[in-house]
């Protein structure tokens, strides 16, 4: 959440400033066409949310993408390695050297 | 094709019954193909099981599902050059004696790139359940419309891919709905795909989970799947690519 704050803090500000000094909000529901201007804070409000929501849904996407290609790729690199570790074991047994095993993350 | 390199993608998610005969099925009736089990973040013994029967198991370390384990087979048979990759489902479901049948269209044929078994294309015994039935009757159609080829088994998961789908997928797989995507995509990336008739054996769990309401659900979401593959490329992830979420992005 802190990495959005900036945006958190400008649409409470805005907000709250239009709760405020009505004048302004007036002022601003009459431009916009509303007749009731609390309904023009709510409109506000509610901009800002969607637009939140759009930015977390690409992000969302972006790390699901990411987190994917991740496990496929761990799961590559762990096979790999219990591979070598086994051709280690088996040049130890044929008496060459100590193997050195890393244990899975699990 | 016998003496190309071959591998048998076994995606298996919880199938610790089934996997070790799939295993052992495959090496008695496709010794050619090379096995790599894909454990997609199974909570039981398939792993080990997969191990203890001779395959090569690749671990998922939470579970992507049948999409992102079968990229991961693909990107493993790229890895390994592998030139033909046949996916068989963990659950027992495709026979490996049928593989010939896949195998024959690529002998017989030079230019195709992708074959997969329907058990629709002709009169084989096999009755899906009447819900999944129409589904795949729809998603047949479409495609057919779509690919201008005969299609009449979309969701089956019995294919061959030879070297150059092999590529396209360890690259780019998709991820929801891959069966049905997959044709789509391999005909949008101008590769030939060919479908040929085969037999399956029926799932052993015996009543389908899937309701009429989850079906009816699942088909609106493919299809909506489809119509957007058709006009977007899907994006996907290369080295260099900005992080999902960045400080300096964020607001």
């Amino acid at each position: 959440m802190e990495r959005y704050a900036l945006l958190w803090l400008l649409s409470a500000i805005v907000i709250l400033g239009l709760a405020v000094f009505r004048d302004v909000l007036v002022t601003l529901s009459e431009a916009l066409g509303i007749a009731y201007p609390p309904n023009a804070l709510f409109l506000i409000a509610f901009a800002f949310v969607l637009v939140l929501l759009l930015h977390f849904s690409m992000a969302v996407s972006r790390l699901t993408d990411q987190s994917k290609v991740l496990a496929q790729r761990l799961a590559l690199v762990e096979e790999r390695l219990r591979r070598h570790e086994r051709a280690g074991v088996d040049a130890a047994v044929e008496g060459k050297r100590q193997p050195e095993t890393v244990t899975s993350y699990r | 094709m016998t003496d190309e390199p071959c591998l048998a993608i076994v995606p298996a998610y919880n199938e610790a019954r089934s996997v070790a005969r799939v295993v052992r099925g495959l090496h008695r009736h496709a010794p050619e193909f090379d096995v790599v089990v894909v454990d997609d973040g199974s909570t039981d013994e398939t792993a080990a099981c997969a191990e203890a029967a001779g395959a090569t198991v690749l671990r998922l370390p939470f579970n992507l599902g049948i999409g992102g384990a079968m990229q991961a087979g693909y990107m493993y048979a790229q890895e390994h050059d592998y030139e033909f990759a046949v996916q068989i489902d963990g659950d027992g479901q495709h026979d490996p004696a049928q593989i010939e049948r896949l195998a024959d269209v690529f002998r017989r044929n030079h230019s195709v790139d992708f074959v997969y078994g329907s058990r629709f294309a002709k009169e084989s015994g096999y009755r899906a359940p009447l819900n999944r039935r129409v589904g795949i009757r729809i998603f047949a159609w479409l495609l057919s419309l779509i690919t201008r080829e005969r299609v009449t088994d979309p969701t089956s998961g019995f294919r061959l891919a030879n070297r150059r789908a092999i590529e396209l997928f360890a690259r780019d797989y998709p991820h929801d709905y891959p069966e049905v995507e997959a044709i789509l995509m391999v005909h949008t990336h101008r590769l030939r795909v060919v479908e040929v008739p085969v037999s399956m054996h029926a799932r052993e769990t015996g009543r389908s989970s899937i309701t009429w309401l989850r079906s009816a659900y699942y088909m609106t979401k493919v299809l909506l799947a489809v119509l957007v593959g058709l006009f977007r490329a899907r994006p996907s992830v290369r080295p260099g690519d900005p992080a999902a979420v960045s400080a300096e992005a964020g607001l």
